[in-house]
């Protein structure tokens, strides 16, 4: 039975990973449709009339009637939803009930925005985490480490907009090394794209890096006590060199975890990050469309930040995976 | 064998005077201890006293919130203590290594096998390459993992306990190390993997010319390794000599204890199990509070006839029934211990297939019983034994209505238990309970034991509740006041006791008890066995005791299954099955015991 359990399992390694990515890649592609679903039945089918919502209490019941006809939105609502679902798919996401234009543009300019702000915003916090959580770990019982611990603690009481408040008041407005605000394309300047990214993207950043670094802390805690690494020591590594070869791997797993349930945090804290700073992202357009009641444009953004949100959970899994060998069998 | 007098001369390792304590306590008291070059020496002791430490301080990996001192010092290197770690890295896993208890977790599981093992070598001898590779593939060989080049690629999660122990192992001796430290390395493994890998180890050991210093609870296991003993108790040594002049001639009350409690040897006049308290009174019981000697306060202890007496009426008419070895009987499989009046507990070729549909087709199925049938008469202790993977866990899940059989019937008393609602069950959740094998995981850790022990009580009042409770507990020989307190607050043996009274609260006509004593130290599992003999006897239980100790169960019940693979091999009276086993696969497991006397 033993020898059985290696014979089997060790050739079919390459398999055992393609098999799980593409269980994951369904799993993804199934929440999606489950996700469009949720989004168009809350927008279409809780009360409040679409093109009522749109033209207000006193439009004539004619009015209503020929924008409801101009959008579609006579149609039985399955055929809406497949009609929407295909657009969405191919990319079109329908026609702005306020401007009249094709919504699709307009979120994909802000897409491009708000994924640079996040991706900036995820990126400070890990490279703050994993090195301040890993030394916060390994000097756990030395001043330093304690501080560590102290400073992120204090960093996970902060709010989002308050971090930016801050950052603002001392860096702009204090200082003024940085621009209060506002939003340039890296195509057009990139000194000026980077020093207005700077200050939304550390407040995002430094409030999710001290939530990650804690978790990152606990993670190389955990792993420090595990048994491989007593083993490690007694083969004649260095702890050092143990923690490094064998502890900081296994400590991922549990990090790279929590980093996609950051992450998503992290989108819904840039809404907030884009309304402070004046950032033309997804952020911006979502509280621009819900002031117009605009509800054909809320469904594409939203809809879009849920394809982004359950993509980065994807790919996190996809990660893990890869990181570690036990996740890959079926089992 | 070596004569261990031979080796003094030629000392390997000498401890003296080693203390070790925390800022408050001293766990280890001024420990002596030598090795001579290819000596193998047994380190015994029970948990807690100390004998881990003395390894780890040896190998200088200590938790650092331990405070140690003394001497400690190898043949060429001098003192360890106190010696860089840089000095220390250098030494072990060249001139000492070690071997740890659980195979399971002691790889890093996201590493091949191979490049762990690679790792040592490079470290110490520096070859690479090609070079390297070889050496691996030959050390994999020389532990008889089977398919070395497979072994290789593969993850630890891959390999079965057995083989990850002997990677271990592997790993340790693969810089022909001067000494090699093990620390309860068969604990973990089943007694036939047990037996290869202690084996494996002497060969190994004796091949390389290494000492050997083995901790161990175990006696049986030492006395088939090591030449001279040492045994260990409270951070103290408290005898030591040759294997066969400590254990056919011991000095120390304690050592005389522990070598009737590992025995399961009884009482001439009570048939009762020696416990090391009964055996060795010091006056000083320093484990867990009130934890030793409190079997004796159990009552009606006065009534104790011999062990046999009792068990006569129910086993006198049990046959020796033995499947064929044939792997193919499934169609028909025999109704074990098969009684013509009525039996308590009915089981009739019970399956249970576990396994899952893929998303994506490819489900595995792993079949986990393979058609069981066997009857229980009122009054049986009924003994099953098997190794881990067996079935026998599952087998008592469903007998306690936890877990669903694929196909098959179960009756208690007559009623069908099979394909029924939580809600008709609930008659059988007060005639079956059961006592399961973690006392630190089964306890729930917020409960009063109050609260724990009177759960199933339904509908009493407060002052019942209580008077119950604290009768229950003065039996299963634990103080009343016990009740207020939380688990945490008892040993591993005081826990069991409180996990046997919550069973007992319901008045249950059968006990189920699964790897009971398995988790306790020999001492206390002699007191618990006395325990649960008694608590048989004045409830009128019928006991099913699921165990993979064979000795246990030889000793705890009247009749005993043995299963393999899902099914039941072999069943009968406990003295004519172990005295004459039918089936090989019994034969084998007796054979792999280990044993105190040669």
């Amino acid at each position: 039975m033993s020898t059985a359990a290696v014979s089997s399992a060790a050739p079919r390694k390459g398999a055992d990973v393609t098999m799980t990515v593409l269980r994951r890649i369904g799993v993804f592609a199934l929440t999606v449709w489950v996700a469009s679903l949720v989004v168009f039945t809350l927008l279409n089918v809780l009360p409040g009339d679409m093109a009522r919502a749109q033209l207000g209490m006193n439009a004539t019941d004619a009015d209503v009637a020929s924008f409801r006809a101009e959008h579609g939105l006579d149609r039985p609502l399955p055929v809406q939803y497949f009609d929407w679902i295909t657009g969405f798919l191919t990319g079109d996401m329908g026609i702005s009930y306020s401007s009249r234009a094709p919504v699709a543009p307009q979120v994909f300019d802000a897409l491009q925005v708000s994924l640079i702000l996040v991706g900036a915003g995820i990126l400070i916090a890990v490279l703050i985490a994993l090195p301040l959580g890993t030394l916060a770990a390994v000097r756990q019982n030395k001043p330093d480490g304690v501080l560590l611990s102290a400073v992120s603690q204090a960093g996970i009481a902060i709010p989002n907009f308050l971090a930016g408040l801050l950052l603002i008041s001392i860096f702009a407005v204090g200082l003024g090394w940085m621009p209060s605000g506002g939003w340039t394309a890296p195509a057009e300047g990139f000194g000026d794209f980077l020093r207005q990214l700077a200050l939304p993207a550390l407040a995002l950043g430094l409030v999710r890096g001290a939530i990650l670094s804690r978790y990152t802390r606990a993670a190389v805690l955990d792993v420090m006590r595990d048994d491989f690494m007593r083993t490690a020591r007694a083969k004649g590594l260095m702890p050092g060199a143990a923690l490094r070869r064998h502890g900081l791997r296994n400590a991922l797993v549990p990090v790279v975890t929590v980093t996609s349930v950051e992450f998503s945090a992290l989108v819904i804290g840039a809404v907030v990050i884009e309304t402070v700073f004046v950032i033309p992202g997804l952020g911006s357009l979502l509280m621009r469309a819900v002031d117009n009641r605009d509800l054909i444009q809320v469904q594409g953004i939203v809809m879009c930040v849920v394809v982004l949100v359950l993509l980065v959970n994807l790919l996190v899994d996809i990660t893990r995976t890869l990181i570690d060998p036990r996740l890959r069998s079926a089992r | 064998m070596n004569d261990a007098d031979a080796h003094s001369s030629a000392g390997l390792l000498e401890i003296s005077g080693l203390e070790i304590g925390t800022s408050s306590t001293r766990l280890v008291h001024g420990v002596d201890l030598q090795i001579g070059r290819g000596e193998r020496v047994g380190l015994i002791g029970e948990s807690g006293s100390g004998k881990s430490l003395t390894l780890l301080a040896a190998m200088g990996l200590l938790p650092e919130n331990l405070k140690v001192s003394g001497s400690v010092r190898l043949d060429g290197e001098g003192e360890l203590l106190g010696a860089s770690e840089r000095r220390m890295a250098s030494v072990r896993g060249s001139r000492m290594s070690m071997v740890f208890q659980e195979p399971m977790t002691a790889l890093n599981p996201l590493m091949r096998v191979g490049e762990q093992i690679a790792e040592i070598i490079r470290l110490h001898q520096g070859v690479k390459g090609q070079p390297l590779q070889t050496q691996v593939l030959e050390l994999l060989d020389s532990v008889k993992v089977p398919d070395p080049a497979r072994a290789e690629r593969a993850y630890p999660h891959e390999l079965s306990g057995g083989q990850r122990q002997r990677i271990v192992l592997a790993m340790a001796m693969a810089n022909q190390p001067d000494l090699l430290l093990a620390d309860e390395p068969t604990t973990a493994l089943d007694v036939t993997v047990q037996k290869q890998v202690l084996e494996l180890m002497g060969d190994q050991v004796r091949q390389a010319g290494s000492s050997l210093l083995f901790i161990t609870h175990d006696l049986g296991v030492v006395a088939s390794i090591c030449d001279r003993v040492l045994i260990m108790r409270h951070g103290r040594i408290v005898e030591s000599g040759p294997l066969q002049t400590v254990f056919s001639d011991p000095q120390h009350p304690y050592t005389r204890g522990l070598l009737a409690a590992s025995a399961l040897e009884t009482d001439q006049q009570t048939g009762r199990l020696m416990t090391v308290g009964a055996v060795g009174q010091e006056g000083r019981q320093q484990g867990g509070p009130g934890q030793s000697g409190l079997g004796q306060t159990g009552p009606q202890q006065e009534q104790t006839g011999p062990q046999q007496e009792q068990a006569g009426p129910a086993s006198g008419a049990a046959p020796h029934e033995v499947s064929s070895e044939e792997p193919q009987t499934f169609d028909q499989a025999a109704i074990f211990n098969q009684t013509d009046a009525e039996p308590l507990l009915a089981v009739r070729e019970v399956r249970r297939t576990y396994g899952r549909a893929g998303l994506f087709g490819g489900g595995r199925q792993v079949q986990a019983l393979r058609g069981v049938s066997f009857d229980v008469r009122a009054g049986q202790r009924f003994g099953i034994v098997g190794e881990s993977g067996c079935g026998k866990s599952t087998l008592l899940r469903i007998l306690t209505g936890l877990d669903e059989a694929t196909s098959g019937s179960v009756e208690v008393s007559g009623q069908e238990i099979l394909g029924k609602k939580e809600r008709q069950l609930r008659w059988l959740r007060e005639a079956v309970q059961i006592v399961f094998q973690d006392p630190m995981g089964s306890l729930d850790p917020r409960m009063r034991i109050e609260d724990v022990v009177a759960e199933p009580l339904r509908g009493a009042s407060r002052e019942e509740r209580r008077s119950r409770v604290e009768a229950l507990l003065e039996e299963v020989g634990l103080p009343r006041r016990a009740a207020d307190r939380c688990p945490h607050e008892f040993s591993g043996g005081q826990r069991q006791r409180i996990a046997i009274a919550r069973a007992l609260i319901t008045r249950p006509k059968i006990l189920m008890a699964d790897e009971a004593v398995s988790a306790l130290d020999v001492s206390v599992r002699a007191q618990v066995l006395n325990l649960l003999d008694d608590l048989v006897r004045d409830y009128d239980l019928t006991m099913l005791f699921v165990s993979h100790d064979l000795q246990v169960v030889r000793h705890a019940c009247d009749t005993v299954a043995v299963m393999n693979a899902g099914q039941i091999v072999e069943c009968g009276p406990a003295d004519v099955l172990f005295a004459q086993p039918q089936h090989s696969y019994t034969a084998s497991l007796l054979e792999s015991i280990p044993r105190v006397a040669g």
